[in-house]
């Protein structure tokens, strides 16, 4: 799943500067899973703001923060239902990942679309209240050859044939608390008795698939009317 | 009137502060307040304080609370295993957050309490009510008396 | 002969080499690097020059490579993945053999969380195994990384790093063959303080051939202080300190002394070892010391071709 945690308040805040009616909007798939932008997080962040702007004494009948939340931001058919919702307000603070942020933009044409979240990575809970990055959709998938360990998303140096010198007691050199990548990948294809694997170089990889390219498309011809 | 509301545990809690107002040792159950008569108190009886969101604690101080207070078992009390676990946490996350918009942490607080502790439920009470004399009404309700202030002066203007 | 190099053609003729490192400023004095050089002329048999090593900011190591080639010295050129991709790489490589720059050092480069900035963004688009294949690829093939054919190949002795004290220590010199594979004619090992270790690396070396293949030149780093000691045994990642060494260093009445003579004897232990070919000096902050050093290790004068 995509996983994304909230911005600070306080730069929120200033995002939503000079606006009478907010309109916060929740998502229902990928962050609310990983508990940064689904309806209970709409509903606490809509809270922090009208206490905040109460605080600066801007509560009164002409200002309106209220919350809703779809079932997915990064599809037309969900956004629809809360078109009018979105027509009542001066400016949309998204709870969604940055697709979701960016479908609103387009759906709602002449409205102001602020993004709530950072969008972080793809990923999975690693045990409750802790996320870790897993892939980086890079196009060009090498799992077959690591182990099912990724190394472009895992070696903060995205090596195909590491470790590099700084890989000591399975660590990586920037910091105690990563994992070497290719120390796990070593480990893993030893305990598979594929470590012969290894000693072939793998060839510079093509990064065209990857987002350098723009904006990519996946296309199946069977599905387009 | 400056207010706290108290989300307290059936199991532990809500039974001391029953206990408190039998025995007239302290403050009332809801309403009135014998030993802090200018501060309101409003006690809300819940299966476990695990059982209170982020969200119910905000919407009280939205709602004109002034203190919010979690009221739940000891540690290895409770009924649920972990239940006041996660309010504790739960209670550390919501002081940050409220952090973030200026409101003091104390704002939000949880005290554990068995059920035969009535005089420390009292105890708590009275120190909650002194504190939140001290800081004042909680964010909306300062808001509202400022309204109502201008509402007033407009009024008067007419 | 690959380059033509002077560190080639000592290596070729079987003499134990001796190359010294140096770290540009992080100005544009052309004076820092000039001095620094004077300084190993006649005691080294090349220059190798970091390229924004622990990824702070300093002159570039082609340019100080020119400025080395021209006072007569032969420099390394040190090239790391992780602040240009492969188009960058290739038109470096160019421009390099143009100045007369004859070997590179192929490195991974250490992470930008290292340096003075911290937020800037790697490219690491190739590895330094990928790195080695496209040199050798230029040099052997004439073929850019993409196929493409050139008119004239850039002639560069090829290096590339090791480390015999990371982990995983068993994958270690499977690395190593897959550098050696991959085109290295010369190894740079990480400074060497545990000599134990470092034998039992160089027997794994020696039981798979590849001494036989790549001449591989031990890293030595002359330690000014009890403290630096420490700092190399705890704060360096991939480096094995030995506590008999720190506690050298802490009871020496004269530290520098105590430091060169570690070297010095670190450096007689290693010309004993078979399959290494000579070793190289990492001065850092002290590259005063390296004619001492190279002096009374024995490896005077340093033959001329």
């Amino acid at each position: 799943m995509i996983v994304a945690e909230q911005k600070p308040v306080a730069e929120i805040l200033r995002m939503i500067e000079g606006y009478r009616k907010i309109l916060v909007v929740g998502c229902g798939t990928c962050v609310t899973v990983c508990m940064a932008g689904g309806e209970k997080e709409a509903g606490i962040l809509a809270s922090l703001i009208r206490m905040a702007w109460a605080r600066e004494g801007r509560l009164g009948p002409l200002i309106d923060v209220s919350e809703t939340t779809v079932e997915r931001q990064c599809e037309w058919e969900f956004l629809q239902e809360i078109s009018e919702k979105v027509a009542a307000s001066d400016a949309v603070l998204s709870m969604g990942c940055g697709a979701g942020v960016q479908a609103m933009a387009r759906m709602f044409e002449g409205k102001v679309i602020l993004p709530a979240l950072n969008t972080k990575f793809i990923g999975m809970p690693e045990r409750q209240g802790l996320w870790t990055e897993l892939c980086a959709g890079c196009g060009d998938c090498v799992l077959d050859r690591t182990g099912g360990i990724c190394p472009i998303a895992r070696c903060s140096k995205s090596l195909l044939n590491g470790p590099c010198g700084g890989s000591q007691n399975g660590k990586c050199e920037v910091s105690k608390d990563i994992d070497c990548a290719w120390q796990l990948i070593f480990d893993r294809m030893k305990s598979l008795g594929r470590l012969e694997a290894l000693g072939a170089m793998l060839p510079p990889k093509d990064w065209s698939k990857n987002r350098d390219g723009g904006p990519r498309k996946v296309v199946r011809e069977d599905m387009l009317l | 009137m400056p207010k706290i509301v108290a989300f307290a545990c059936e199991h532990s809690a809500y039974e001391a502060a029953t206990a408190a107002l039998e025995r007239k040792t302290g403050t009332a159950v809801s309403g009135e307040n014998p030993r802090f008569p200018i501060v309101e108190v409003e006690i809300l009886k819940v299966p476990c304080t695990g059982r209170v969101e982020v969200i119910d604690i905000l919407k009280a101080l939205e709602g004109g609370a002034g203190i919010v207070v979690l009221l739940g078992c000891f540690e290895e009390a409770c009924h649920y295993l972990t239940g006041n676990v996660r309010a504790k946490k739960r209670v550390g996350y919501v002081r940050r957050i409220i952090q973030d918009i200026g409101l003091e942490e104390n704002r939000v607080q949880f005290f554990s309490l068995a059920p035969d502790m009535d005089a420390r439920f009292s105890g708590i009470i009275e120190e909650l009510s002194k504190q939140v004399v001290n800081m004042g009404p909680g964010p909306v309700t300062r808001i509202r008396d400022q309204t109502t202030k201008e509402q007033a002066q407009a009024a008067q203007a007419r | 002969m690959k380059s033509g190099s002077n560190l080639e053609k000592v290596l070729v003729h079987g003499d134990f080499a001796v190359t010294g490192e140096l770290g540009p400023p992080q100005s544009n004095d052309r004076e820092v690097i000039v001095k620094k050089a004077k300084a190993y002329k006649g005691y080294v048999d090349a220059v190798n020059i970091t390229d924004n090593q622990t990824a702070i900011v300093r002159m570039s190591s082609i340019a100080a490579c020119a400025i080395v080639a021209g006072l007569g010295l032969d420099p390394v050129m040190q090239m790391t993945c992780r602040d240009r991709n492969r188009i960058a790489m290739q038109s470096d490589i160019l421009g390099a053999s143009a100045l007369g720059i004859k070997n590179i050092l192929c490195l991974t480069g250490d992470h930008q969380s290292f340096g003075n900035h911290p937020t800037s963004k790697n490219v690491y688009d190739i590895d330094s195994i990928q790195l080695i294949s496209m040199v050798k690829g230029m040099r052997d093939d004439k073929k850019f990384l993409n196929g493409e054919e050139m008119k004239s190949e850039p002639r560069m002795f090829i290096g590339a790093a090791a480390n015999p004290f990371a982990d995983p220590f068993e994958y270690r010199v499977v690395r190593l063959a897959k550098k050696v594979a991959a085109g290295a004619d010369f190894i740079q090992t990480q400074a060497v303080f545990d000599v134990p270790r470092f034998k039992r690396w160089m027997e794994m070396v020696r039981d798979r051939g590849l001494h036989e293949r790549v001449y591989i030149l031990a890293g030595v780093i002359p330690v000014k202080s009890a403290g630096a000691m420490r700092y190399m045994k705890n704060d360096v990642p991939g480096m094995s300190v030995p506590d008999e060494l720190v506690r050298r260093m802490e009871q020496a009445s004269d530290p520098k002394e105590e430091g060169i003579r570690i070297c010095v004897e670190t450096i007689l232990q290693l010309r004993e070892i078979e399959g290494v070919s000579g070793i190289h000096l990492m001065p850092i902050m002290w590259e005063s010391v390296a004619p001492i050093i190279v002096e009374r290790a024995g490896l005077l004068p340093r033959p001329e071709y």
